[in-house]
């Protein structure tokens, strides 16, 4: 979410809601056209040059909400053409997950350092002065710079006193931490699949709204009017998403009456990750791994997979807090259908993986949910609420956070071994997440554990939020404050299975411990 | 000044949040501007859903500016009427 971008969120929101609003009314899909002169009626263009191409960009960004791929215009036809392949109650979306929509890219440059009108070609001109390479001349109306010299080193951006040079990127190549964004033969942005990591930064980088993903809210929906036994699992981010004034017990309720038998914070799962990879830190670094990544960023470990493959086993094998509150789901409650809600894009990927797809039957942001409260007509502030969420430890819910998830692992092997000596560092954007694993491959971080959050901010920073940060991190620092319990030790809906069963390190630590008593 | 943002789903979700942004920001660079009419207080509060756009589609978001409704509003327009009434003068 980027707060200024109004009109680019509120169409993606529109379009979130409409498509909510189809499923819930067994809508004729092969009437999709409506839909579009519903969001955008009338015959002037509002938001780019032609009404013609706003309908058929928004025309693409339906048919993405629906799970299909974004078209070019050599192919777009009917907006409905294809549809049957997706009107089913099962996820059907298939990779790609984030495309760009070709017809709605304005093929930006990609960076260059360029001079501005504010030049005023002065006579210190410091621009010429400070330049490597001699890229800079004074020109006949101004300071002028070849680009085929220039090495982007921003020296003279820098010198200028007129603020004259500027250093400029097309924004989605600027927000990608893993150079995922080339050209295509119109030089509009193509995302390379092999690199792309499902952030969703350039998504919301994106000044022309022209990166989506796919949603598969539509099948979610249809799998809950067929089904009685869909269950929410719901990330530890998600308090204070849905407004100042709802409580988390209101957003429980508030999904409970979309039709979703009920509600478990994914915070649970966190618990069982802390449990384990406390215990994986503590058995294996540093004598099998030099240092222990943690598992629960999918576009952090994606990221480590496809560019640093041999440091990859030295990111934690616990499984990640989604996949453990799908699994005790599923064994508690057999035939249930599972849906997580969260902030992240990247999550929709790793529920299509091998050892993911059978737990996780779908996958949507908040910003989609909010889309299907609003469909429904459901204002979760005026619910009535019984009980609170009760499902995980306090540190569990931090895990919404950047840092939370290192500072769980650090105490839990503290409440194991108060003598282990553990360092951790946290590092929250693709960019950084890149530059931690480079100075790791080289060995400088031998002996930790390092965090990586692939948002800035951490979870509630992802592109599927809704609440600026900074009050996000406030409201879920107090809904953890309130956990019944301190310690994911503590908690007593941990499935026994998926707890860690270290023999090695807690005899030895309690055995110490005895020996240390007597 | 006091403005009434709604907060209700559709009102939050189709812009207010960024409304209220806008405006705590504004709050913000308002107590460092000098020019400003020393008896000027901005009063933000958020308010439970009004109702009022499940009777019109043109509604949300909706914020009160010192009692007075708009709806469809937006960051910009809002902002504008308290600069208009913090500011002596342009600086």
């Amino acid at each position: 979410m980027k707060d200024s971008f109004v009109d680019i969120i509120t169409i993606r929101r529109k379009v979130f809601t409409d498509i909510a609003k189809l499923a819930y009314e067994d809508a004729d899909l092969s009437k999709l056209n409506k839909e579009i002169y519903k969001l955008l009626p009338g015959e002037m263009a509002t938001y780019r040059e032609s009404i013609f191409r706003e309908r058929a960009v928004i025309g693409e960004r339906l048919r993405m909400a629906l799970g299909l791929s974004a078209r070019t215009a050599a192919e777009t036809g009917a907006v409905s053409d294809g549809i049957e392949k997706i009107d089913v109650d099962r996820r059907v979306y298939t990779p790609p997950l984030v495309e760009v929509i070709k017809i709605a890219c304005e093929a930006c440059p990609g960076r260059r350092i360029l001079v501005t009108d504010n030049c005023r070609k002065c006579l210190a001109h410091p621009c010429v002065n400070v330049c490597p390479v001699g890229a800079v001349s004074i020109g006949k109306e101004r300071a002028v710079i070849d680009q085929e010299k220039c090495i982007k080193c921003g020296r003279c951006v820098k010198a200028c006193p007129y603020n004259a040079i500027v250093d400029t990127d097309r924004p989605c190549a600027a927000a990608c931490g893993v150079d995922a964004i080339g050209s295509d033969y119109l030089d509009r942005a193509e995302i390379d699949p092999d690199k792309c990591v499902a952030c969703g930064a350039c998504i919301t980088a994106c000044p022309f709204g022209a990166i989506a993903d796919k949603s598969e809210i539509y099948q979610l929906i249809r799998s809950i009017k067929r089904h009685d036994n869909v269950y929410a699992i719901i990330a530890p981010s998600f308090v204070s998403q849905f407004g100042s004034l709802v409580s988390p017990a209101q957003i429980f309720e508030a999904i409970r009456a979309l039709g979703i038998r009920d509600v478990v914070e994914v915070g649970m799962g966190a618990d069982l990750t802390t449990l384990n990879e406390a215990v994986e830190f503590m058995e294996h670094v540093p004598e099998q791994k030099p240092f222990l990544g943690t598992s629960c960023c999918y576009s952090w470990k994606l990221m480590v997979q496809k560019m640093f493959p041999e440091q990859d086993p030295y990111i934690s094998e616990s499984s990640t807090p989604m996949v453990y509150t799908a699994r005790q789901i599923k064994e508690k409650h057999p035939g249930a259908k599972v849906v997580f809600i969260g902030p992240c894009l990247s999550k929709k990927l790793e529920a299509l993986q091998d050892h993911v797809k059978d737990y996780v039957d779908f996958v949507i942001t908040f910003e989609e949910l909010m889309g299907m409260f609003i469909a429904r007509g459901i204002e979760p502030s005026e619910l009535e609420t019984s009980s609170e969420p009760d499902d995980a430890s306090a540190t569990g819910r931090a895990y919404a956070y950047s840092g939370g998830v290192a500072e769980a692992v650090e105490k839990r092997i503290h409440e194991i071994d108060p003598e282990f000596e553990v360092r951790s560092e946290g590092v929250e954007g693709l960019h950084d997440c890149v530059k931690l694993m480079k100075t790791a491959k080289a060995g400088l971080k031998d002996g930790m554990l390092l965090e990586g959050m692939a948002c800035v901010g951490g979870c509630i920073g992802g592109p599927g939020t809704l609440m600026p940060t900074k009050r996000a991190k406030r409201n879920i620092q107090k809904f953890a404050k309130a956990s019944h319990f301190a310690s994911p030790a503590d908690n007593p809906h941990l499935s026994e299975r998926d707890k860690p069963h270290f023999s090695e390190t807690e005899s030895k630590t309690e055995s110490e411990k005895e020996s240390g008593e007597e | 000044m006091k403005i009434k943002i709604c907060s209700g789903s559709k009102c939050a979700f189709y812009g207010a949040s960024h409304i209220l942004e806008n405006l705590e920001e504004l709050k913000e660079s308002l107590a460092e501007m000098d020019n400003v009419r020393k008896d000027f207080k901005l009063d933000i509060e958020l308010i439970p859903c009004v109702g009022d756009c499940k009777e019109n589609e043109k509604t949300a978001p909706l914020v009160f500016v010192d009692d007075e409704r708009i709806p469809l509003a937006t960051g910009p327009q809002v902002m504008e009427r308290v600069i208009r009434a913090a500011v002596i003068k342009k600086p």
